[in-house]
C-alpha cells in the first residue's frame, strides 16, 4: 500500500483531535479495565492456589485408592517405607509429609468435639505446610513430643483450653476392638483463618498416632510439594503414571479441591463475560465515531471516487483510519494500565480475611502483569475494531458518487 | 478535429413511480471535440450537473449511450468506470475539491499514485503542474493555508496532471470573487490555448459564458441552443 494512503488514513484520524482523543480515551479505558481485571484475577488465582497448596494440601497427595471416598482408617498405603524412600530421593520435590489420619473425639473438662486427628513428622510437615507458621500461641511440635498436641484457635475456645492444659483423645484403632484413649497436653494453638482447620483439626506426633491406631508405620497420606511450579502439569502426569489407580494413587490439588477448581474456572467465565461486555461498549464507541467521521465527509469520498479512486482503495484508506484509532487507543489504554494497574500491583487490595471458595484471603491481592495482556488484548482490539468498521464503511460505499456529491 | 465525447439520445429520469418521476435529461445529443472550451448554461434544475455526472460516469443514463473516444461507458462495471475517470477525466468542483489532510503537492500527486506512475516521474509532473497553474513554491501548504483561488488552482493542477482527455468543471468560480474568478478563468484559457486541454464547464458565471468558445444552453433537460462564439 502506498505511503500516501497510509498518511491519509492516519492524518484523517487527527482531523478532529478532540473527538479522536475522547474516543481513544473511552476505548483505552475499556482496554485498561480488561487488563486490570485479568491481572487481578490472575493475582487472586495465584494467591488462592498458593494459599491452598502451601497452607496444608501440597501440590498433590498419594492415598490408598479407597481412603478418600470412605475415610476409613483401614485403607492405609501399602509399603509406605518404600514410597517414602522413593520420595526422599526425588529431586523434583521440595518436600513431602507422611500423615496418619483418623476421626477422633477430643475432650476437655468443659466440653468435647469431633475432630480430624493428623499424625505428622514435625520437621517434614514444617517444610510442606504452614502449620508451624500459623502456630501463633505456644510452640510447634518437636520430634520427641509424644504427649503434646496442636489444636486450632476456635477449637481451643470451644473446649475452653489454653497452652499447657490437658485434653483426652479417643479414637477407634484400625483392627477394631477397644477404643484407644490417651491424654495430651496442649503445646501450641494455630490460627489458619479457616473454619475447617481452626474448628476441626488437631496434630500430634506421627508415631504416637500410629500407636493409638494400633498399626506400626501405617500412613494414610503423603502430601507432596514440587520445586518447579511452572512445570506442574508435566510433573502431575509423571506422578500419575508412577502411582497408578489400581492400588494407591496420586491426585493433584485440583482433584482434591474440586470446589476451588470450579470457583477458579468460574472466574475465567466471568472474565469472558467482562470481555464481551467491554467489546460491546468498545464496538458502540467505534461505530458511533466512525459514522460521524465518515458521514460528515461524504462529499470528500464522492470527490475521491469522482477522480477515479476504486472502492477497494477507499476501503483501505478508511480501514487505516480505524487501525490508527485502535493503535491510539492501545497507547492510551497502556498508559492508564501502567498507572492504575501499577498501583494495584504495588498496594494490592486487602479483603480483610474474607473467605472465598473456602480459602481465606488473609493477605492483599496484587494485580499480576503478564505479556499476554499487552499482546493478546491489544491485538484483539485491533482486529475487533477492523471487523466492527466493516458495517459503516460498507454503508458509505453503497452510496453512489453522484449522491455523495449532492451534499454540496 | 476528433470527437472525444458523444452523448447519443441520453435521457435521465429520477424517481420510482410516475407520480414522482423527474425527467432531468430528455434525449440529449451532444458531441465534444478535442480542444474545446465549452460552457453548458441554463437555469437551476435544467440538468447541467446531471449531464456532467453522466458524461463522467458518476451516474448512468436511463436511456441512451455515452461514448468516450468511441468506447461506450454505459456498459462499464464500477471498477472500469473508476479507471475510466482516473485516466480520461479531470474534475474541478465548486468547492471542497481537495483533501484537507494532504498538502497541495500530495493532493496533485494522488492522481498519479492511483494511476500507478513511478515516484520520480510523479515528483517531476507534480512540480510541472504547480508551475503551470502559477503555484510554484506553494506545494507544501495545506488547503487551509491557501486562498480560495489558490485551492481552485490546485484542483485544476490535479485535474490536469493525469493527462486527461477532458476536464469537467462544475461551477468552478462560484465561490470566488470576480478577481480570483477571472484569474482562474485566464489560467484555464491559457491551458486550453497552449496545451490544447479540453474544458467543459457547467456554469452560471457570465465571465465563463463570455470567454467560452461554445455555449450550450439547457432548459428542462433539453439542449435548446448550441452556438459557437
Amino acid at each position: 500500500m502506498n505511503l500516501i494512503l497510509i498518511k491519509l488514513g492516519i492524518r484523517n484520524v487527527f482531523r478532529n483531535k478532540r473527538r479522536t482523543f475522547l474516543t481513544s480515551l473511552a476505548i483505552g479505558i475499556g482496554l485498561m479495565s480488561l487488563i486490570i481485571a485479568d491481572g487481578f484475577i490472575l493475582g487472586m488465582k495465584s494467591y488462592m492456589i498458593r494459599s491452598v497448596t502451601d497452607d496444608y494440601l501440597g501440590h498433590g497427595q498419594i492415598h490408598h485408592k479407597k481412603f478418600l471416598k470412605t475415610n476409613k482408617v483401614k485403607y492405609v498405603i501399602e509399603n509406605p517405607g518404600k514410597i517414602e524412600k522413593r520420595l526422599s530421593s526425588d529431586t523434583k520435590l521440595e518436600g513431602f509429609s507422611p500423615r496418619a489420619i483418623s476421626s477422633a473425639l477430643i475432650a476437655s473438662a468443659q466440653g468435647s468435639e469431633q475432630i480430624s486427628l493428623v499424625g505428622i513428622k514435625p520437621r517434614y510437615e514444617s517444610i510442606l505446610s504452614r502449620i508451624k507458621t500459623f502456630t501463633t500461641v505456644g510452640d510447634y511440635l518437636e520430634k520427641n513430643d509424644k504427649s503434646y498436641i496442636l489444636i486450632g484457635k476456635k477449637l481451643a475456645n470451644k473446649l475452653k483450653v489454653d497452652i499447657g492444659d490437658k485434653v483426652v483423645l479417643t479414637l477407634s484403632p484400625i483392627g477394631g476392638g477397644d477404643l484407644s484413649q490417651e491424654l495430651f497436653r496442649i503445646k501450641g494453638i494455630f490460627s489458619y483463618g479457616s473454619s475447617t482447620f481452626d474448628n476441626h483439626m488437631a496434630f500430634i506426633n506421627l508415631s504416637r498416632a500410629q500407636e493409638m491406631l494400633g498399626c506400626q508405620n501405617c500412613i494414610h497420606e503423603f502430601a507432596l510439594k514440587f520445586n518447579d511450579l511452572s512445570n506442574l502439569p508435566v510433573l502431575f502426569e509423571e506422578y500419575k503414571k508412577k502411582f497408578p489407580k489400581d492400588a494407591y494413587y496420586f491426585e493433584t490439588w485440583k482433584e482434591l479441591m474440586p470446589a476451588l477448581n470450579s470457583a477458579l474456572e468460574l472466574t475465567d467465565i466471568s472474565m469472558a463475560f467482562l470481555a464481551v461486555f467491554l467489546a460491546i461498549l468498545v464496538g458502540a464507541t467505534v461505530i458511533n465515531t466512525l459514522y460521524m467521521a465518515l458521514y460528515e465527509r461524504k462529499f470528500e469520498f464522492g470527490v475521491l471516487q469522482a477522480i477515479g479512486t476504486r472502492k477497494k482503495v477507499l476501503f483501505t484508506i478508511i480501514i487505516t483510519e480505524s487501525i490508527a484509532l485502535a493503535i491510539g487507543s492501545i497507547i492510551m489504554g497502556s498508559i492508564l494500565t501502567f498507572i492504575f494497574g501499577g498501583m494495584l500491583a504495588y498496594y494490592g487490595v486487602d479483603y480483610g480475611g474474607v473467605t472465598y471458595a473456602s480459602v481465606p484471603l488473609r493477605e492483599p491481592i496484587y494485580m499480576v502483569f503478564s505479556l499476554k495482556q499487552f499482546i493478546i488484548y491489544p491485538l484483539g482490539l485491533i482486529l475487533f475494531t477492523i471487523l466492527i468498521s466493516f458495517y459503516p464503511i460498507w454503508q458509505l460505499l453503497k452510496i453512489s458518487p453522484s449522491k455523495s456529491l449532492k451534499i454540496m | 478535429m476528433e470527437n472525444i465525447f458523444e452523448c447519443k439520445k441520453v435521457s435521465k429520469n429520477f424517481g420510482a413511480t410516475k407520480q414522482v418521476l423527474v425527467h432531468a435529461l430528455k434525449s440529449v445529443d451532444l458531441e465534444i471535440k478535442r480542444g474545446e472550451f465549452t460552457a453548458i448554461i441554463g437555469p437551476s434544475g435544467s440538468g447541467k450537473t446531471t449531464l456532467l455526472n453522466i458524461m463522467s460516469g458518476l451516474d448512468n443514463p436511463t436511456h441512451g449511450k455515452v461514448l468516450l473516444k468511441g468506447n461506450d461507458i454505459t456498459e462499464m462495471t464500477g471498477n472500469q468506470l473508476s479507471d475510466y475517470r482516473r485516466d480520461h477525466i479531470g474534475f474541478v468542483f465548486q468547492a471542497y475539491n481537495l483533501l484537507p489532510v494532504l498538502t497541495a503537492e500530495e493532493n496533485i500527486e494522488y492522481i498519479l499514485i492511483i494511476q500507478g506512475i513511478p515516484e520520480n516521474e510523479r515528483k517531476e509532473r507534480v512540480h510541472k503542474a504547480l508551475i503551470e497553474v502559477g503555484l510554484k513554491g506553494l506545494g507544501k501548504k495545506f488547503p487551509n493555508q491557501l486562498s480560495g483561488g489558490q485551492q481552485q488552482r490546485v484542483a485544476v493542477a490535479r485535474a490536469l496532471v493525469g493527462n486527461p482527455d477532458i476536464i469537467l468543471a462544475d461551477e468552478p468560480t462560484a465561490n470566488l470573487d470576480s478577481v480570483n474568478g477571472q484569474a482562474l478563468l485566464d489560467m484555464m484559457l491559457k491551458l486550453n490555448e497552449t496545451l490544447g486541454v479540453t474544458f467543459v464547464f457547467s456554469t452560471h458565471d457570465p465571465l465563463i459564458m463570455n470567454e467560452a468558445k461554445r455555449l450550450i444552453t439547457l432548459h428542462d433537460g433539453k439542449i435548446i441552443e448550441d452556438k459557437i462564439q
